[in-house]
């Protein structure tokens, strides 16, 4: 039933312990990303379960960086029909907003909740969640840039538009006929 | 006059039986507290309430250390590319006799040895084509793929 059985008392064992639970940075790209899903890749890596030496008392999580969550995707018609619930205490003051209401107003939000809800609801869910940097686009500060080691895989492929794709492939591409002149698509 | 046997003799009513049993209970109660640290009548009833709750944490704490194990091994075989189930499925079927104690252990260990297990249960996985599962093509490889 023990789970660390390793028995070494020395100088090394101590450098080893400060290595293995070093806190390591990893970053993530949430560009065309289900946040849902998203969040519960991230949960898992602040709190350490993508590691073989994961305890649950053990605080072994990692920070993530999360970029581009302006451009997170939701599911079917989610920006309109999930709701985020707010009371101010007073009478009437229970109010509703939309995702993307809350996505105008700060386009880390939605992915900050998702996160937060994924978290357990134990005491360390805001010491985890101050692990976690959202940022709206790819700019990082330099001081967050320089501690990132790795960068998390995306749960799905990031489709190419057709703005992206360059003019001589799109040209070289197999076609039947042109499009007359004057015809509007 | 009845002369007792020495089985039977703490049945007896006497003052220095009462001490022995109180002393019994108190010995088991004396990390309480307040005062069922010290008072009979309340220590017996927190210390009946306490070895139900041990007698539970006994079997919680073989189900809480299984998944920990579970969760370190999935932990390594996900960064692998392989979740849990394909693993031990394979590994079964290779007649690899491993307990998730010791995969628990080579994971953290012996990464090496854990890695050509992993390779030894998707070579397995690999003969059920619902098994495959490719890598996304966006992926820049990081600390889990550097010393492959």
């Amino acid at each position: 039933m023990r789970l660390t059985p390793l028995l070494r008392r020395s100088l090394s064992a101590s450098v080893d312990q400060k290595l293995t639970f070093a806190r390591l940075w990893a970053v993530f790209d949430a560009k065309h990303q289900n946040p849902f899903n998203s969040a519960e890749l991230i949960a898992n890596v602040l709190q350490g379960k993508d590691k073989p030496l994961y305890h649950y008392h053990t605080d072994c999580g990692d920070h993530v960086v999360v970029i581009n969550c302006k451009d997170i995707s939701l599911p079917w018609y989610e920006w309109k029909y999930r709701m985020y619930y707010h009371h101010t205490d007073y009478a009437g003051g229970a109010s509703w907003t939309a995702a993307w209401e809350m996505h105008d107003k700060n386009p880390t939000k939605v992915l900050e909740k998702a996160v937060y809800r994924a978290l357990p609801g134990d005491l360390t869910r805001r010491l985890r969640m101050s692990r976690l940097h959202l940022y709206a686009d790819d700019s990082i500060p330099d001081e967050i840039k320089e501690n990132i080691t790795r960068q998390l895989r995306q749960l799905r492929k990031v489709p190419r538009k057709l703005d992206d794709i360059p003019e001589d492939e799109r040209r070289s591409f197999p076609k039947l006929f042109d499009f007359p002149e004057n015809h509007t698509l | 006059m009845v002369t007792l046997t020495s089985v039977l003799a703490h049945w007896v009513k006497t003052p220095a039986n009462r001490y022995w049993k109180r002393r019994r209970v108190f010995i088991e109660s004396g990390h309480f507290y307040g005062r069922s640290r010290n008072c009979y009548a309340i220590a017996i009833r927190r210390l009946e309430k306490a070895w139900t709750n041990a007698k539970h944490g006994r079997a919680d704490l073989k189900k809480t250390t299984s998944q920990t194990w579970q969760s370190r091994i999935s932990a390594s075989t996900e960064s692998l590319g392989l979740n849990y189930f394909p693993f031990a499925h394979g590994l079964a079927h290779q007649q690899v006799a491993l307990g998730k104690k010791v995969l628990a252990d080579l994971a953290w260990s012996e990464p090496r040895s854990f890695r050509s297990l992993v390779e030894l249960a998707r070579n397995d996985a690999c003969k059920d084509p619902a098994h495959i599962g490719e890598p996304n093509e966006n992926v820049i490889l990081g600390s889990e793929g550097v010393d492959k």
